[in-house]
């Protein structure tokens, strides 16, 4: 068998771009699938071991200022793990001459067993002494020792960096307003700067027995001085978040892979078919002289084993090298102290089975039928060529044939249509992710927030009077809960003029006015309370229990919150407590309070979306990988399949130039299915992220803009002309003479 | 009458039968032959008078629709897939009209491909060396000339020391010289090593080597004529 081996290394390299083609489409596969879905591990790990070790919360109430001496009654309950008490502040402190916004959270003199402090350098503070996230740290370059001037309201004070930390609180810090910047500050010290001796305003609970029990008679503490909002560990903000994309993450890791390894395995059924019908006489002589049915049949599937050996082995390297390299981004993003990033022998093995399985599969399908040919039969050649009769002569020649040839192998035109629309699918998702993310800030910062600043103060007037302020205007935000039959849901209460610096939109991009009276739901929200238009709805809010009446129910993008009238607010006792301001300047609207500023808030934003940026670049050049290999893979096979053929061509007296362009035009035909059956898929991707996604705190807005289109359609295009080249190089090089010799049959 | 030995190749009432949709196509008729061991046999006959059939009945790539095919006293025609496998295996060498080497493979390696299936087969480079090939030994299919591939057909055939040797229109693509000196590496053969050889063809003019010459005419076989005195192929003229 020795020489039947030999054969299979001649063989492979005569035809070793086809080969290391669909090599490639395997190695993507396996290496995508490897790669993401260890990274989902990883990522999942991460947190798991973050929370566990930090001892998350399972459950926590932001209350009304109360008497910290509570907590103690809180340990006595029956199934109390651990408890801590907060208070919270915001302030700035000077960095570089520029004041920056933070947020202070007091902590207990001894770290907590619940919601712990992670030191990441340093120690935990003693007096005049904070630690600071992690993050904020690296990015304005506070180094340990350092002092901070704190301004809180129109007092300042001096506080020690002790360190840098995480927190589980504060993972993901999607609230925009409260940015990056976190000052851990020891509970006597915040007493101080809030003039809140002896209080606490949140409270988070770890349990060992039932939380909802525990949680309630917590409540029942908490009732008299006033509940602001309850909520467990699921849906704690930053959790809630990081979970939900790491579901999303989930189903990317599953979902792109195995149409990669789909396309993978067509195409090595779709080559290996090529190479053994090409190779019918000598399957004819290797029978007639002697050799068995299992012989044959091993020495072609040597072909699919080897695909699938070196696509899945070079696959699972690359995949944890992209794994490791991808965890380590994705947990940069966020407030944690290190990744974990492993090997899982779960994943290898599954990476195994299928990179290794779908070739082999697929290539049996083709080796096995054609064993099973008698070789009296395929030594006439079995050439059954089927055509699909149209009428063309309208047509040139060179059209003629290139219909011709799309419809001779309806199998092979099916795979390669169906490639060409996977490259569509994924050059186009990513180039719709970004248009969408793109979209997300031109919502937000150019029709949701049409104003340059968010002042925490009721001065209208004043702020009006400042020399450079076009427009200023007063609204109301703040919490509310709501309350039906039982099911209490937490939300965001907007009080606005009808002005046109905070606009409020659909998910369909159509403007709303702030109702003459009554309340616009976010679409998830009705349907968690069940309440419909014209119903009136019982919140609790900070001026006491109110009813509104449901003015208009829509989706919303990004943040959704509920909107109402300013004048209505006011009459039922609210207090406008911000003013937005359009021009002005930062540092004279500081005088009337904490001012946040849209233009640092975008910059922050579009910082946390360039690494998703990244990512769909990275995809968009997969794709356009993907694209290249199938359709070299298609074009090559073609005019090795037909080399006869064409050297017959030449050999008639065509131009290498006319039988290119039949193979062109041929192409055309096959990209221009691809490309309108790729759309509609992009279209449903879109859809399945948007029902992925789907999120109450944050709902992104899908769309393609025109121009994407035709961008895909030009990569597409150009992929294809590229991956042409080698494929016209060999036909202009095409030694006649040596084609029709190779006869063997 | 002296018992007579047993044939190496024995055809007896054998059919076969085309199914092609509605019409059945009848390759071969009732065919009965014989095949002696040593002998140089021709089987001479118009185009589409079956002897392809008859040839890839006989070395057990095809199966006739009715009839037995023993070789010596083994009825191949009951054999099962392994069973014909194992007796091209063993016992058949085959060279094609079309030459039917594996283009990727040079002469040497073709032929080898054929020596690695038996326990016990020739030196490959003096099998080559037997067809006036040992220069050529490295040299690809397309690096030779079509009576060159034939010769290297003919090795490969050889290598595995068969009992018989089958010859689909081995000249059939050769020039007048060129299949003369094929013929003669087989005639050679034939005296030197007894090796059987069933050469099919619609030549007449080669019929004058044989020692038997067996006639077809549409699927039947139409006179069988001894020639006690064969010529070498050098004396051929066509
Ligand atoms: N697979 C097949 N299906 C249908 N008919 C067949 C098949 N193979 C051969 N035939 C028919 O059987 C008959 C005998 O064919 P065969 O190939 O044996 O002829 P031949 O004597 O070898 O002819 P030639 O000298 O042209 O090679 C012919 O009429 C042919 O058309
Ligand atoms: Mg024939």
């Amino acid at each position: 068998m020795r020489t039947l081996v030999l054969k299979n290394f001649r063989d492979l390299r005569a035809q070793k771009w086809q080969f290391l083609a669909v090599t490639f489409l395997v190695f993507l596969g396996v290496s995508l699938f490897t790669g993401l879905y260890s990274s989902y591990l990883n990522i999942k790990a991460t947190y798991e071991k973050f929370y566990s070790e930090t001892n998350f919360e399972d459950f926590g109430l932001f209350v009304n200022p109360a008497p910290k001496r509570l907590l103690e009654k809180i340990r006595r309950i029956h199934g109390v793990e651990a408890v801590v008490g907060r208070i919270t502040a915001y302030g700035t402190v000077e960095v570089g001459g520029k004041e920056i916004m933070v947020k202070l959270v007091s902590i207990p003199r001894e770290n907590s067993k619940v919601n712990s402090i992670y030191i990441v350098e340093g120690v935990y503070p003693k007096g005049n002494e904070a630690l600071i996230l992690k993050k904020f740290s690296d990015r304005y370059g506070i180094s340990i020792g350092e002092k901070l001037n704190l301004r809180v309201g129109n007092r300042t004070y001096t506080l020690r960096v002790s360190g840098t930390a995480c927190s589980p609180e504060y993972v993901l810090i999607w609230d925009m307003s409260k940015r990056s910047g976190v000052l851990f500050v020891p509970y006597n010290v915040m007493e101080k700067i809030t003039g809140l001796k002896g209080k606490v305003t949140e409270v988070h609970v770890k349990v060992y027995s039932d939380v909802d029990e525990v949680m309630s008679k917590v409540e029942n503490i908490f009732k008299p001085y006033g509940i602001k909002k309850a909520y467990k560990k699921k849906d704690q903000p930053g959790y809630k978040l990081l979970r939900m994309d790491l579901k999303g993450f989930e189903h990317t890791a599953l979902m792109f892979p195995s149409m990669l390894i789909i396309i993978a395995a067509l195409a090595t059924y779709v080559m290996l078919s090529r190479v053994v019908m090409g190779q019918m006489n000598v399957i004819a002589v290797l029978r007639a002289i002697g050799y068995s049915k299992t012989d044959v049949i091993l020495h072609y599937l040597t072909y699919p084993v080897l695909i699938g050996v070196v696509g899945t082995v070079a696959g699972i390297f690359a995949g944890y090298w992209i794994s490791s390299a991808m965890t380590s981004s994705y947990v940069d993003v966020l407030n944690l102290p290190y990744y974990v990033s492993k090997i899982y022998p779960n994943v290898t093995l599954v990476s195994v089975s299928i990179g290794m399985l779908a070739p082999i599969i697929a290539g049996s399908f083709t080796v096995k039928s054609v064993a099973e040919v008698e070789p009296a039969v395929a030594m006439k050649g079995i050439a059954v060529e089927r055509t699909i009769g149209v009428k063309f002569e309208r047509f040139s020649i060179m059209t003629r044939m290139a219909i011709k040839n799309v419809l001779r192998n309806p199998k092979r035109t099916v795979y390669t249509v169906l490639g060409l629309a996977m490259g569509v699918v994924l050059v186009g998702t990513s180039l719709a992710l970004i248009d969408s993310v793109n979209e997300m800030m031109h919502v937000q910062f150019d029709k949701i927030n049409g104003y340059d600043f968010k002042v925490e103060c009721s001065n209208v007037k004043g702020i009006r009077a400042l020399n450079d302020v076009k427009e200023a205007y007063p609204i109301v935000e703040t919490w509310i809960v709501f309350e039906r039959n039982g099911i209490t849901e937490e939300s965001t209460l907007i009080g606005l003029p009808v002005q046109d610096l905070y606009n409020i939109y659909d998910l369909k991009g159509r403007r709303h006015f702030p109702p003459p009276k009554g309340i616009i739901l976010p679409e998830y929200l009705a349907k968690k309370l069940g309440v419909s238009k014209g119903e009136v709805i019982k919140a609790f809010t900070k001026v006491g229990v109110v009813r509104f009446e449901v003015y208009d129910i829509f989706p919303q993008p990004l943040f959704p919150a509920c909107y109402a009238n300013i004048d209505q607010l006011e009459r039922m006792g609210f207090k406008p407590n911000y003013v937005i301001v359009k021009g002005g300047n930062e540092n004279e609207l500081k005088r009337f309070g904490r001012v946040t500023s849209i233009k640092d808030v975008r910059k922050d934003v579009e910082e946390m979306m360039s690494m998703m940026n990244e990512f769909f670049a990275f995809s968009v050049l997969f794709g356009v990988t993907l694209a290249s290999a199938m359709i070299f893979n298609t074009v090559t096979i073609n005019i090795m399949e037909r080399r006869r053929e064409i050297a017959t061509l030449r050999m008639l007296g065509y131009t290498v130039r006319e039988i290119g362009e039949s193979i062109l035009i041929e192409t055309f035909i096959l990209g221009f299915f691809g490309i309108l059956l790729g759309f509609p898929m992009v279209l449903g991707v879109l859809k399945f992220f948007e029902t992925t996604y789907e999120g109450e705190i944050f709902k992104m807005p899908f769309v393609i803009y025109p121009q994407t289109y035709a961008l895909t359609t030009a990569i597409i295009i150009a992929t294809v002309l590229l991956s042409l080249l080698p494929g016209m190089r060999y036909i202009s090089r095409m030694k006649i003479e040596k084609v029709t010799k190779e006869v063997t049959g | 009458m002296v018992e007579k030995e047993v044939a190496m190749l024995r055809f007896e009432g054998v059919w076969k039968v085309y199914r092609m949709g509605r019409v059945d196509v009848v390759a071969l008729r009732d065919v009965s032959l014989e095949v002696g061991e040593g002998e140089f046999v021709v089987v001479l006959g118009p185009s589409g008078s079956g002897k392809t059939t008859m040839l890839n009945i006989a070395g057990g790539i095809d199966r006739p629709t009715r009839g037995r095919v023993f070789f010596k006293d083994l009825e191949i025609s009951s054999f099962d897939e392994k069973g014909l496998t194992d007796f091209r295996r063993n016992h058949v060498g085959f060279v094609f009209q079309f030459f039917n080497l594996v283009p990727t493979l040079t002469a040497k390696e073709n032929v080898q491909l054929a020596a690695e299936l038996v326990d016990d087969p020739m030196d490959v480079d003096e099998v080559l060396e037997m067809v006036g090939l040992k220069h050529r030994a490295n040299h690809f299919p397309f690096e030779m000339s079509g009576g060159e591939q034939q010769r290297v057909a003919i090795a490969r055939a050889l290598v595995k020391r068969p009992d018989i040797i089958l010859g689909d229109e081995p000249t059939g693509n050769l020039d007048f010289e060129t299949g003369k000196k094929v013929l003669k590496v087989m005639k050679e053969i034939n005296e030197k090593m007894g090796t059987t050889f069933l050469i099919v063809t619609h030549n007449t003019a080669i019929s004058r080597i044989a020692d038997k010459i067996i006639h077809f005419r549409d699927g039947r076989v139409f006179g069988v004529e001894i020639n006690s005195n064969p010529i070498d192929p050098e004396e051929l003229s066509w």
